[in-house]
């Protein structure tokens, strides 16, 4: 059964992933200029700016070039940068790993301090430490990430001199070293919205009869909050945490870019300032299958979580 | 020719390394070097702070200049630029004799030099590199094709190039472009390619790993031909596009050396303990291309105009933040080898003129559009000529579009005035005159600087220019009628010279040498305890 749902939300994937590289393909077809030129410069010839569009196939209508991106797709096959030098997959399979870390890192961030505080919040509604949590958690949100980012530097990594501001480091601790502050400004919004998602479901658990009755049944608060009131209160959580999903790998170009860490959204931001479109195009569309794959799994955890739940 | 196709930001390595020790006065005092004060210590690994990744290390289809500065650490040519540019100094060769009519010269190899690999340096090695890369037709150095009548290895340490007629230029030529010496033997064994994934060569570092988008690690080369060096026992550079990344990574310790600091930082950070700002020779010139395909730029009264109603010294304030120099010739500085001469100043600032000969040239109510890419340099351009034409009655608007939209505006010539630049990559002067002088300079490129300006006399004075014989002295009055007549007809317009590169430095960091072909001296770089 769960197979079957599967597939059937990875085939329900499909028309959504044509839709992003129709959408990639067309924004950059309509980017003014020749691409070929830029990539040649000012100072090329006309045969050699014809004769590299014709190698790329950029003289051919956009219509055809899209066919055959498509194509080359259904190969497994990303196709060539001409600036990188390699194989838009081999480039992007390179990065992958930073940019796939970060994300967990945040995520694991996000989780671990999102969940206390908002079962903290819940647990002492209407009391100054839930106004003080309420109040964090909205400057949270309102805070962008590259700000937070620059101010992580110069407040946190400058002064203290613990944590590297730029790069990747070697081996996995030093990941977990480089990417901290990092993930800890991709988090910060990702924390707010399960601590508000979560302080509100919580709420809402605790006013329910199951919850008055394991009180009568004299459990502690904690073993209550912990049994009953978090586990319940979880479910949309998930669902939030799924759709906030998407914005945290949309983070990551940001953070990637001030941190300096060579990963996918670095490369992304690399490949726009050159003219880079074949590996643009391969990034937007690994995000998009990355996000439609994040919002399955999350269906699928919510139907685990809740056997009330029946995934179509 | 072939280097026209070269992109403008293109830049020359002349590299090396060992030139430090050869020169270390000039790399430890004045421009294009880093403080240099105490002895010298041995160790350590320099992480460096890159703007870009190398995108292209092929030394013949390579347009990008971070990978030519990279080569310095692996390769090395005969001759070198020293770090103020102004003249060329010994390096693979130790020296060398040319004939008086300019046609053979001969070079005589450095003795004792070994490949990374452990293989001794020949005159063959250095024979095949030159013919290798000059036959190459995608290889900047192809213009010398058809001039060249044989490069030979008459002694085991001897080069002889014959050239069919006279060509005064080779020494500038062979320091910079893609004259790297290679082993001949490896590469014609290994193949082009394979070679290119582990460079081999005489410089003071091999290239070690490379993981891209990310870092670059070179180590020291165990067979390295000067005594005791290099200093350090490896450089990583890390790849960080973000300026003010690079700039934290500095201060924050995670890197010793920031490359390509903007202008508007250069004051703040030269104040912060513990690190200092060093700023490299670099030879750019920016100029505004009128485009003289429709009137009223094809008057040349109203070009002069436009010219003599802008204020250079204050563009440049505006632009580079005083980091440069008003434009006085179109040729750039530093002054030397490329037959500049700033003191013809060229482009006076004379608004009374400018009005005065947008009457005699009977023109009232000019509206004109200039052409920008985004940029902060552009943009301060683009404010300071709006005002100071408008305070000699003429209108203009402002038109900033995406650098594809330049581009692509620029070489359909669809614009009325834009701004462009030119970087030297060599010594070798006559590139940019025939560039900017020359309408078919090659090969369908590039109308006079996209200007499609068409001049006999301009056109006169550059073949003048780029076909006289003689010592630099002689030379120097030829060059001077070139940039007087490219003055007279006011087109492209000379603003401002890009004269440093501002670069990051910890206070740790000695030796650090640079010059204005964006070749540095890594064997002779120090990291203090």
């Amino acid at each position: 059964m769960t197979f079957a749902v599967t597939g059937r939300r990875l085939a329900q994937g499909i028309p959504v992933l044509v839709g992003v590289t129709l959408a990639t393909f067309a924004l950059t077809a309509l980017i003014p200029g020749n691409v070929a030129q830029v990539l040649l410069g000012p100072r090329a010839s006309p045969q050699q700016v014809r004769a590299l569009a014709a190698a790329y196939g950029l003289n051919q209508p956009v219509w055809v070039q899209y066919g055959r991106y498509l194509a080359r797709l259904a190969h497994g096959n990303f196709g060539y940068s001409p600036v990188l030098d390699q194989n838009v997959g081999t480039a992007i399979v390179q990065r992958a790993p930073a940019t796939l870390l970060l994300v967990a890192y945040a995520t694991v961030l996000a989780v671990g301090l999102g969940v206390p505080l908002g079962m903290a919040a819940a647990r002492r509604a209407g009391r100054p430490a839930d106004h003080a949590i309420r109040l964090a958690v909205v400057t949270g949100l309102s805070l962008p990430t590259f700000w937070v980012a620059v101010m992580l530097i110069l407040f946190v990594a400058l002064p203290t001199r613990m944590f590297p501001v730029a790069g990747y480091g070697a081996g996995f601790i030093a990941h977990l070293g480089y990417l901290f502050l990092p993930a800890l400004a991709l988090a910060l919004t990702f924390i707010a919205v399960i601590t508000r998602g979560l302080r509100a479901s919580a709420l809402h658990v605790l006013q329910e009869p199951y919850v008055t009755t394991a009180r009568m049944k004299g459990l502690s608060r904690g073993q209550l909050m912990r049994r009953h009131v978090l586990r319940n209160a979880l479910l949309p959580v998930v669902t939030i945490a799924g759709l906030n999903m998407a914005w945290l790998i949309s983070g990551t170009v940001v953070v990637e870019t001030v941190f300096a860490v060579p990963g996918m959204g670095q490369l992304l931001v690399n490949s726009v300032l050159d003219h880079d479109y074949q590996v643009v195009q391969g990034l937007v569309l690994v995000f998009a299958v990355f996000v439609v794959l994040v919002n399955i799994a999350a269906d699928l955890l919510y139907a685990g979580l809740d056997p009330r739940v029946v995934v179509r | 020719m072939r280097i026209s196709i070269r992109f403008l930001a293109a830049a020359a390595v002349v590299s090396l390394a060992g030139a430090v020790a050869a020169c270390s006065s000039a790399a430890t005092t004045g421009i294009g070097s880093a403080r240099s004060s105490g002895q010298p210590v041995h160790g350590g690994t320099l992480k460096v702070a890159l703007y870009s990744d190398i995108q292209n290390i092929n030394p013949i289809t390579s347009e990008d200049p971070v990978a030519q500065l990279m080569w310095g650490n692996w390769w090395q040519y005969a001759v070198y630029a020293t770090p103020n540019g102004q003249s060329l100094q010994p390096m693979l060769a130790t020296s060398w004799s040319i004939t008086s009519d300019y046609k053979t010269y001969t070079f005589q190899i450095r003795p004792g030099v070994e490949f990374s690999d452990g293989e001794a340096l020949t005159a063959e090695d250095v024979a095949w590199s030159w013919e290798y890369m000059i036959s190459q037709s995608a290889a900047q150095m192809n213009f010398l094709a058809p001039r060249i009548a044989s490069i030979t290895a008459p002694g085991p340490l001897t080069v002889r190039v014959v050239f069919k007629t006279p060509y005064p230029y080779f020494l500038d030529d062979v320091s910079g472009f893609e004259a790297v010496i290679m082993p001949k033997a490896l590469v014609e064994k290994e193949g082009w390619s394979a070679y290119l994934r582990h460079p081999v060569g005489t410089g003071p570092f091999v290239l070690t790993s490379w993981q891209r988008g990310a870092s670059i690690q070179v180590t020291r080369n165990p067979h390295y031909w000067q005594h005791g060096l290099p200093y350090l026992d490896g450089i990583t550079y890390l790849v960080m596009p973000d300026d003010q990344s690079r700039i934290t990574a500095v201060e924050s310790g995670t890197a010793d050396v920031a490359t390509q600091i903007p202008y508007n930082e250069v004051r703040s950070l030269s104040s912060r303990p513990g690190m200092y700002v060093a700023n490299f020779p670099q030879s750019i010139d920016w100029n505004m291309v009128l485009n003289t395909l429709d009137p009223p730029l094809n008057n040349v009264l109203v070009r002069r105009a436009i010219s003599l109603a802008i204020n250079r010294a204050e563009l440049e304030q505006a632009a580079l933040y005083g980091n440069g120099v008003a434009a006085k010739t179109f040729l750039p500085d530093p002054a030397g080898l490329t037959f500049a001469d700033p003191a013809l100043n060229l482009y006076p600032y004379d608004p009374a003129k400018a009005k005065a000969l947008l009457a005699q040239a009977g023109v009232r109510n000019l509206h004109l559009t200039l052409l920008l890419e985004p940029g902060q340099a552009e943009a301060a351009t683009g404010a300071v000529i709006q005002a100071d034409l408008a305070a000699v009655g003429i209108h203009l608007s402002l038109d900033t579009v995406s650098e594809t939209s330049w581009l692509d505006d620029l070489t359909s010539q669809k614009f009325q005035l834009t701004t462009s630049f030119w970087q030297d990559i060599s010594p070798n002067p006559i590139n940019q005159i025939q560039y900017t002088m020359v309408p078919d300079y090659a090969a369908g490129c590039c109308k006079a600087f996209w200007s499609s300006l068409n001049d006999p006399a301009v056109i006169a004075a550059a073949q003048a220019a780029t076909t006289a014989v003689g010592s630099h002295a002689a030379l120097q009055p030829i060059f001077n009628k070139a940039q007087i007549a490219e003055a007279q007809a006011a087109d492209p317009l000379p603003l401002y010279n890009d004269v440093t590169t501002p670069t990051l430095m910890s206070s740790r960091v000695h030796g650090f040498a640079e010059n204005p072909y964006d070749g540095a001296y890594f064997a002779g770089i120090w990291l203090a305890s």
